[in-house]
């Protein structure tokens, strides 16, 4: 009895999974997603203009700069060290094994590791962190006072909602982002030498990584986490100021917003690195 | 004397500081293994739910395709630019392919899909059944003579699980795709030149190494993402939070367990080598 059961529930999701495939395939449906994709982007890139031209707007909320500032930098500081510091010690042990494989060398490991947790690590893997601390947090709070109709309310007394939710996060975002790529790499660093600590004394560490690793890197590492930064308070502010839909709303939007930030940041990590070495080849 | 005492204080001081840092943690830890316990001893039992199993297979694991392949292909491509930018440096880009292969399977891969789909999956599962708790539909659940667990978190632990394992088997698939074709149009590599090294140095062990981490880090989200879940107070407030703190401890998990694994592999491989290989099991 239970098993005919069991076939008949089978066979009554299999169907629903068919028709609901088939409907997800046709065109009224695709068009739509495209529809829903370009609205999005224009919608993104539409905000993040406008929070660029009211950033410099009188009504400097110095006080709200400051307290986005502690929520988006103060406390995501433990979780960057955790992380960035695994992270280190992962590069650094992957590497010596890779390179006694191929060179029996491992004199070069800090180098290449330093390298690649200044070019990589530091801005993308922080951004990615970011994105889930505290992308999460902005769109659940903003999607909040959307359903409760606190967004409605700020209009009514003619306060300008991207100048006053918009600009102070995306202001504590980006100043925020590149301290903490830098505090990253840091830990990066010093992990790396403690799982290295049985090859190399601190002073051999800090001199290869440094023949690998100059001014021209610690440049790169502050320019694509500021490239990077404005994603996660732009994306997380559109999303959370969409919501619809009370609670169950503001957790959609939530999963959306922090997937689409992920995605942006590896996108725009590939394409910063893949078109940085050109240009700067370019420009020498 | 006030001062000595004052100085004998600090030790206390500081151990009551430690507990009230580390009580928390513990305490979370540990519901965490007990709740990841009971559901895995409730997986066998009957009845099982086929149809939500299904349906939740459906939401976590078709649903997430597009994306995680997306997303696959752009690490895969970034860890071939910078190792090629890195390797340049050592005139060593003949090992390009193998070296960005070896990588992606083992560490960047698993790591960066889980952080990936934690945000996609984890956050659904979270949100979920948190705003399941939060309107009480968890206790209408336990009412009716259901067990919760068995009813609502079973099926979600499996499907995230499953789907973990093979969306992130997908992930590394597209990844070496996408450093042999950021390898061949950015650093103007030739095709066969990186595939040519990829057979010596990234072996199937590499993707061993990689298929295990996805269950290990499929098993750890899915239980971190349910528990957070079940255990959200405070209303529908208190879902953002749990939504956010499972977010935030899957990815120290995550992290945490890789390095543990990272470890253990570059200990074992020689051992693992000579057995598959040198032994003849695998030849």
């Amino acid at each position: 009895m239970s098993q005919s059961g069991a076939v008949r529930a089978i066979y009554t999701t299999v169907l629903q999974l068919y028709l609901l495939v088939r409907g997800k395939l046709s065109v009224e449906n695709v068009g739509r997603r495209l529809l829903d994709f370009i609205e999005a982007t224009g919608g993104i890139v539409k905000l993040l203009f406008e929070a660029m031209l009211a950033l410099p707007r009188p009504p400097w909320r110095i006080r709200l700069i400051l307290h986005q500032a502690a929520v988006a930098g103060w406390s995501t500081i433990p979780l960057i060290i955790i992380s960035q510091g695994f992270l280190g010690a992962i590069t650094v042990m992957e590497i010596s094994f890779q390179l006694e494989r191929l060179f029996h060398n491992v004199q070069l490991v800090p180098g290449i590791a330093a390298l690649l947790s200044f070019r990589e690590y530091g801005p993308s893997v922080v951004a990615a962190m970011v994105a889930c601390k505290v992308g999460a947090g902005f769109t659940a709070e903003i999607g909040g006072m959307k359903t409760t109709d606190q967004l409605d309310a700020l209009e009514l007394m003619g306060v300008n909602l991207v100048h006053y939710l918009v600009v102070p996060r995306l202001a504590a975002c980006v100043m925020m982002q590149v301290c903490l790529s830098i505090i990253g790499v840091f830990c990066a660093f010093m992990c790396g030498w403690l799982v290295n600590i049985f090859h190399s004394n601190f002073q051999m560490y800090l001199g290869t990584a440094t023949s690998y690793v100059g001014w021209p890197d610690f440049i790169n590492l502050m320019f694509k986490s500021l490239a990077l930064s404005w994603i996660v308070p732009v994306v997380s502010c559109y999303y959370g100021m969409r919501a619809m839909g009370g609670a169950q709303g503001v957790g959609e939007a939530t999963t959306k917003a922090v997937v689409i930030e992920i995605l942006m940041i590896i996108i725009g990590d590939f394409t910063i690195s893949a078109v940085a070495d050109r240009l700067i080849s370019a420009v020498i | 004397m006030s001062r000595l005492g004052r100085l004998l204080e600090i030790p206390f001081m500081l151990v009551g500081l430690f507990f009230t840092w580390f009580g928390p943690f513990l305490h979370e830890l540990g519901g965490m293994v007990l709740f990841g316990a009971k559901v895995i001893l409730h997986v066998p039992r009957r009845p099982f739910e086929w149809g939500e199993l299904i349906v939740q297979l459906y939401h976590v694991g078709v649903k997430s395709l597009p994306i995680v392949s997306l997303a696959g292909f752009f690490i895969g491509a970034v860890v071939s630019v910078q190792f090629n930018y890195a390797l340049g440096l050592f005139e060593a880009t003949q090992y390009l392919g193998g070296m960005t292969t070896s990588a992606l399977l083992r560490e960047v891969g698993p790591a960066v899909i889980a952080v990936m789909i934690a945000g996609r999956i984890g956050a659904f599962v979270t949100a979920e059944l948190g705003t399941m708790r939060a309107t009480e539909q968890v206790d209408a659940v336990r009412c009716l003579g259901a067990n919760a667990i068995q009813f609502l978190v079973v099926p979600r632990f499996i499907a995230v699980v499953f789907m973990f394992a093979l969306l992130n088997m997908l992930g590394l698939v597209v990844g070496a795709i996408g450093g042999a074709v950021a390898a061949w149009l950015v650093a103007d590599m030739g095709l066969s030149y990186y595939f040519a090294s990829i057979r010596s140095l990234a072996a199937a062990w590499a993707l061993f190494n990689g298929a295990t981490k996805g269950v290990i880090f499929g098993v750890m989200i899915a239980t971190i993402c349910c528990y957070k879940g079940m255990t959200s107070e405070g209303g529908t407030e208190g879902v953002g939070k749990a939504v956010n703190q499972s977010l935030v401890i899957s990815a120290i998990a995550v992290f945490f367990s890789d390095y543990i694994m990272a470890g253990i592999a570059s200990i074992t491989f020689e051992v693992a080598e000579r057995l598959l290989y040198f032994d003849g099991l695998l030849k």
